[in-house]
C-alpha cells in the first residue's frame, strides 16, 4: 500500500510541473490543456490502484475458505 | 507463474513509460497546431481514449459470440474485463471531449454523431454491467451479457450513421496526407501507450475475474 | 410453417385476453395522453413551438407508453406460471417470440390509432394530408420497437430490479428508431419539400430487417433455463 502513497505523491508533484510549465510556456486554454492531462493520468492510475485493492481483498477471502474449509 | 507474471511486469512498464514519454511529447515537445493552437494537444489523449473506449467494445462483442457458441468461462472473464476496462475509457474520451470542446466550440457538448455515439456506447456498457451486477447465477449472468454484448455491439455503427445523418459538426476524419508528420507520430505514440495500458490492465483484470470466480465456487460450496 | 401456426396461436390468446378485459389498452391508452398533456402544459400555449416539437413529443409518448406493456408482455404467463409451461412447450422457443411481437405490434399500432389524431389535436396539426407517410412511419417504428422490446422483456423477466433494467437496456438500443421515427414525422410534417422522410424511413427499415434477425436468433438462448 506504500507503493500506491509515493504514487500518489509522484501524481501530485507532476500535476505541479504541469500547472507551473504551462504557465511558463505561456499555453492558452492551459487549464483545459491541465486538466485534460491530469484527468487522463488519475482516472488511469485510480482504475490500476482500485484494481488492486480489490485483487487483495478477494485473494484474502479466498485464504480465508481455503484455512477454513481445512479438515472439512 | 513465473512466465506469466514477467509477461505482465514487462508490459506494465512499457506501458507506463510510453504513458510517459507520450504525454511528454505531447505536451512538451510537439509545437502546438498553427490553427488549433495549444488546445489541439488535448487530440493525443482523446482520440486514443475514443479508439481504445471502441476496441474494448468490439473484444466484448467478440468474447460474446465465442462465449455463446462455446460456453466457456474464459471468455465471459475476458468480456466483463474488457467492459470494465472500456467504461473507463468511454468516460475519459468524454470528458476529454469537453476539455476540447469548451475553448474551440465554446461550449461544453454538442450533438455530433461522434459524441453523441460514444454517449450511447457508455449508455450499453452501463447496461451491460448493470445486468452483470443484478443476475446472481454465474451462467445466467455470463449468457444474458453475452446476449447484451452481441446486440448492443450490433447497434453502435446503426446509431453512428443514423446520428451522422442527424448532425454533423464533428471535425471530418482527418486524412493523414493533411496532418502534419510531427501531429502525426505523436498521435501513433499515445495511442501505443494507451493500447499498451488497455492491455496491462487487461492481463490483470482477467486474472482479478478468474480469482472472483474462485471466490463464488468457494461461497456457493461452503453455502 | 407449425413455427407461424404456434405464433399466431399466442397472438391470438394474447389478443383474446386483451379485447375481454381491455387491461392494456384503456392503460396505455390514458397514459399516452397523460403524457402529451403534460408535454403540451409544460411547453406552453405557444402552438408554433408545439407544432414544432410535435414528432419529438409524439415518439417520447409512443415510448414511454410501449416500455408500459412491454414489462407486461410476458404477465399473462407468469401470473398463472405459465412461463415454465411456455418453455416446456415442444417445438421452437421462436414462435413464442413471434407471437409476442405480433401481438406488442398489434397492441401499441392500435394505441397509436388513437394517439396521433389526439396528438394532431392537442398540437393544432393537420394530419390528414401526410396520413400515408405518417401510417408508415408509425407502422415501422413500431416493429422496431416491439422487436427489441420483446426480446429484452423476456431477458429481463427473471431479473431483479427488472422494472429499471428494462428501460435501462432498451433505451440505447432504441436510439436509430426514435431518430428515425422522430426526424421522419417532423419531416412529414413540415410537407417534406426535398423527399428527406425517405431517407430516415429506409434507416427504420433497415433496423426492423438487422434486429429481426438478430433477436429471432438469439431468442432461444435468452429464454434458457
Amino acid at each position: 500500500m506504500r507503493k500506491w502513497s509515493v504514487i500518489g505523491v509522484v501524481y501530485v508533484v507532476a500535476l505541479i510541473l504541469l500547472w507551473v510549465y504551462t504557465g511558463r510556456v505561456g499555453m492558452e486554454n492551459r487549464g483545459f490543456i491541465f486538466a485534460g492531462y491530469g484527468i487522463t493520468w488519475g482516472a488511469l492510475l485510480w482504475y490500476a490502484f482500485r484494481l488492486e485493492s480489490r485483487e487483495r481483498t478477494t485473494a484474502r477471502a479466498v485464504e480465508s475458505f481455503e484455512v477454513a474449509g481445512a479438515g472439512d | 507463474m513465473g512466465v506469466k507474471s514477467n509477461i505482465e511486469k514487462v508490459l506494465g512498464v512499457l506501458a507506463l513509460a510510453t504513458m510517459l514519454i507520450g504525454s511528454y511529447v505531447g505536451l512538451a515537445v510537439v509545437p502546438a497546431d498553427a490553427a488549433q493552437g495549444n488546445v489541439q494537444r488535448l487530440m493525443y489523449v482523446h482520440v486514443p481514449a475514443a479508439w481504445l473506449a471502441f476496441l474494448a467494445f468490439f473484444v466484448v462483442f467478440v468474447m460474446s459470440v465465442l462465449y455463446l457458441i462455446q460456453r466457456d468461462d474464459r471468455w465471459d472473464r475476458v468480456a466483463a474485463s474488457s467492459a470494465e476496462i472500456g467504461v473507463v475509457f468511454t468516460v475519459l474520451t468524454l470528458l476529454l471531449g469537453m476539455m476540447w470542446g469548451k475553448p474551440t466550440w465554446g461550449v461544453f457538448w454538442t450533438w455530433d454523431p461522434r459524441l453523441t455515439t460514444t454517449a450511447i456506447l457508455l449508455a450499453i456498457y452501463v447496461g451491460y454491467g448493470a445486468l452483470r451486477s443484478f443476475a446472481e447465477d454465474g451462467e445466467k449472468r455470463a449468457r444474458w451479457s453475452a446476449i447484451v454484448g452481441v446486440i448492443g455491439f450490433a447497434n453502435v455503427p446503426i446509431v453512428y450513421m443514423s446520428v451522422t445523418w442527424w448532425r454533423t459538426l464533428h471535425q471530418p476524419p482527418s486524412s493523414p496526407r493533411s496532418v502534419d508528420p510531427d501531429i502525426l507520430w505523436t498521435l501513433m505514440l499515445n495511442l501505443a501507450a494507451f493500447t499498451l495500458v488497455y492491455l496491462y490492465l487487461m492481463v490483470r483484470r482477467v486474472r482479478f475475474a478468474k480469482l472472483e470466480g474462485e471466490l463464488e465456487k468457494r461461497m456457493a460450496y461452503n453455502a | 410453417m407449425s413455427v407461424l401456426h404456434r405464433a399466431w396461436a399466442i397472438v391470438w390468446k394474447d389478443l383474446l385476453i386483451e379485447a375481454r378485459t381491455k387491461q392494456s389498452f384503456n392503460a396505455m391508452v390514458f397514459f399516452a395522453a397523460l403524457v402529451l398533456f403534460i408535454f403540451s402544459f409544460a411547453l406552453g400555449p405557444d402552438t408554433e413551438l408545439l407544432q414544432e416539437v410535435a414528432g419529438g413529443l409524439l415518439w417520447v409518448g409512443i415510448a414511454f407508453t410501449g416500455l408500459l406493456s412491454l414489462s407486461r408482455t410476458y404477465q399473462n404467463e407468469e401470473t398463472s406460471g405459465g412461463l415454465e409451461g411456455l418453455r416446456a412447450y415442444p417445438g421452437d422457443s421462436r414462435s413464442i417470440y413471434l407471437g409476442k411481437l405480433l401481438g406488442n405490434i398489434v397492441l401499441l399500432l392500435l394505441v397509436e390509432a388513437v394517439l396521433i389524431p389526439a396528438a394532431g389535436i392537442l398540437f393544432q396539426a393537420n394530419l390528414w394530408p401526410h396520413a400515408l407517410g405518417l401510417a408508415a412511419v408509425s407502422v415501422l417504428g413500431t416493429i422496431g420497437f416491439s422487436l427489441v422490446g420483446t426480446f429484452y422483456s423476456a431477458l429481463t423477466v427473471n431479473l431483479r430490479a427488472r422494472e429499471v433494467m428494462l428501460p435501462l437496456l432498451l433505451f440505447p438500443a432504441l436510439v436509430p428508431v426514435l431518430l428515425g421515427a422522430v426526424n421522419a414525422t417532423t419531416l412529414i410534417l413540415e410537407g417534406d419539400l426535398m423527399g428527406e422522410a425517405v431517407v430516415w424511413l429506409r434507416v427504420l427499415g433497415a433496423f426492423d430487417i438487422i434486429f429481426f434477425v438478430i433477436c429471432i436468433w438469439i431468442f432461444p438462448i435468452a429464454l434458457e433455463e
